[in-house]
């Protein structure tokens, strides 16, 4: 089954090819541009809600009418392709993975608040995109400091917040660009669009639902930048009568100093979950909050100590191909094949150079890019847990979970637990958030 | 052109530990490597410190606009640990290739020293406040929602 997956599936050729065209607009800026594929753009959208917007947007564009509203519509158009190949690529994963997408009956959002600082971000955004990421000067990004700095006290924009303090500080680090080559150009345009939309308005948060039944936590990553940090724990949640892949997230904003296994110290509310964690041990949840698409929302107060588990097993039996695992899918404006992280379990393979090599033939390339097990850390291990990821036309595997010769398991990220099980006296943490309350407290 | 949706930058970590205690912050902004040395006898005084890529000039103050006492000629030991802690913090490669340094010739924080340029005599009071706002991402609220967004980046 898995030796499908190499196959690509029909369009996404197409829609990459789409995707990189558009994003050449974005190089060297619309002023006085000329770009074939915006004239291209509505037919591709025909028969679509965004058809009759894309062709007013283009051709205000193309007479160099700059409003933020057509850039607005770019980055809609530009999330469609992403998200259809999300879909595409989605799809194409559960199959040869023998699972079925489990239906979501998310209700569209519909942004009902406006607030004067995401109209600054858009105008900011706009910016951007006018002089094109070529010929960026940092005034025209550190123009944005002071709206980015209120984004960060309100808690409805940490998720903006978070994300433009990476964008902002990456483009800055990257400055002068001395040749249009060493533009990230996808990756820009990527965190550009994602950022438009996301400030087009504020949404309330969907409805959650209480769940009730056993936690097995079996993995934890960071994602992070040098201000920010996010951990994210993945667990089975066996409820009543459904297998689900969950997650739990915590955040923080974090001086740029706190690096390495040290992140982990800004997280001791995720203490007790990644203790069950380490020891195998799984949790009781009753009535814990969770979003349509599996993200629980912690609450101390819906949780207890349950019972000791094989993490290797319990992975095996619920992720291995061909298990009916339940997994749902992102809500449509977050979809991109940058957040497909399919769950799988693997045994009866080899590590051959940094791939894994499966006894029936498919091979998986290794995640390297982000932080998962490393080719030496499962260099004689006889089962895996990782996520199913996608990147530059190619599907990798990030290992998070995996078994010693010894036989007993090991996670990605241990180090950084196990300083947070016993947090030392002093850490950059600890004198940087003293050194923080004698200063700021003035 | 890279194709890639996620961060190249592999995020360093080196296997020496950084001294905040000393050293709080330093970063690598446009044209200076700049930062923050703690006072060794006074806490309240913390000295601002850069020196600045290519012509590695410097200069060093105290965050109330005060000459250091210990510019004579060539930098200061602020100077000097606010470079070692950069180089702990970034790595040699990345705080070279930001000054402009030739790597094949300069291969540790002393060498780079030696080369130094001059006292620019210009006090850089901003960095202080940079420093400030960098110890107020600390006092932020920590959140417990999920954040796709924060996929890209892969760390």
């Amino acid at each position: 089954m898995l030796e499908n997956l190499t196959i690509e599936p029909n369009g996404v050729r197409a829609i990459r090819t789409t995707i990189a065209d558009l994003d050449a607009c974005f190089l060297y800026g619309f002023v006085g541009g000329r770009y074939e594929i915006l004239d291209a753009l509505p037919s591709l959208f025909e028969s679509t809600p965004l058809h009759r917007r894309i062709q007013d947007s283009v051709q205000m564009l193309t007479q160099n009418t700059f409003v933020e509203a057509h850039f607005v519509t770019l980055a809609a158009a530009r999330s469609a392709l992403q998200g259809t190949l999300y879909d595409l690529l989605r799809h194409h994963a559960l199959a040869a993975l023998g699972r079925v997408s489990s239906a979501v009956n998310a209700p569209s959002i519909t942004p009902i608040r406006t607030d004067p600082l995401l109209d600054s971000t858009r105008e900011w955004l706009m910016e951007l995109a006018i002089a094109g990421f070529a010929r960026l000067e940092s005034e025209a990004v550190t123009s944005f400091y002071s709206t980015l700095a209120q984004l960060r006290t309100n808690p409805a924009t940490v998720s903006h917040a978070a994300m433009l303090t990476g964008f902002l500080h990456e483009l800055l680090n990257a400055l002068p660009v001395k040749s249009a080559d060493e533009v990230p150009l996808l990756r820009w345009v990527d965190l550009w669009s994602r950022a438009m939309l996301d400030a087009v308005g504020l949404a309330d948060s969907p409805t959650t639902i209480p769940v009730s039944g056993s936690l097995y936590p079996l993995g934890a990553e960071l994602h992070q930048h040098s201000r920010f940090a996010s951990l994210i724990v993945y667990a089975i949640l066996k409820q009543a009568d459904t297998i689900q892949w969950v997650r739990q997230t915590w955040s923080s904003f974090k001086a740029t100093a706190i690096q390495g296994n040290e992140i982990w110290l800004l997280f001791p509310q995720a203490q007790p979950l990644l203790e069950h964690l380490i020891q195998g041990k799984s949790m009781t949840l009753c009535d814990m909050p969770m979003l349509p698409n599996g993200d629980l929302l912690w609450d101390t107060q819906a949780v207890e100590s349950g019972k000791k588990f094989k993490p290797l097993d319990i992975a095996l039996e619920y992720c291995g191909v061909g298990q009916a695992l339940s997994a749902t899918p992102l809500p449509p404006l977050e979809r991109h094949p940058v957040q497909l992280a399919e769950p799988i379990a693997l045994t009866d393979y080899t590590i051959q150079g940094n791939q894994l090599h499966l006894k029936e033939g498919a091979i998986l390339a290794l995640d390297v890019r982000r932080s998962g097990l490393t080719q030496e850390e499962l260099i004689g291990t006889t089962a895996i847990l990782g996520l199913l990821q996608y990147d530059e036309g190619q599907w990798s595997i990030q290992a998070l979970l995996t078994n010693n010769a010894a036989g007993k398991f090991e996670y990605a990220g241990r180090a950084g637990m196990e300083l947070l099980k016993k947090p030392p006296k002093t850490s950059t943490v600890s004198i940087l958030q003293e050194r923080a309350s004698r200063l700021l407290r003035k | 052109m890279p194709l890639s949706s996620l961060s190249d930058a592999q995020i360093y970590t080196s296997t020496e530990k950084r001294d905040v205690k000393k050293v709080p912050f330093v970063e690598l902004l446009e044209n200076r490597l700049q930062g923050i040395v703690s006072s060794g006898s006074d806490i309240e005084r913390v000295y601002v410190s850069y020196f600045e890529a290519g012509s590695l000039n410097y200069c060093c103050s105290t965050n109330n606009n005060r000459p250091c006492g210990g510019l004579r000629g060539s930098p200061c030991g602020h100077l000097g640990a606010l470079l070692d802690e950069a180089i702990i913090q970034f790595g040699f490669e990345t705080v070279g290739r930001f000054l402009h340094i030739d790597m094949t010739q300069t291969d540790s924080a002393q060498a780079i020293l030696t080369r130094a340029g001059h006292n620019t005599g210009i006090f850089a009071g901003e960095i202080f406040s940079r420093f400030l706002s960098d110890l107020e991402l600390l006092e932020l609220p920590n959140s417990h929602i999920p954040l796709s967004a924060m996929t890209w980046f892969n760390g």
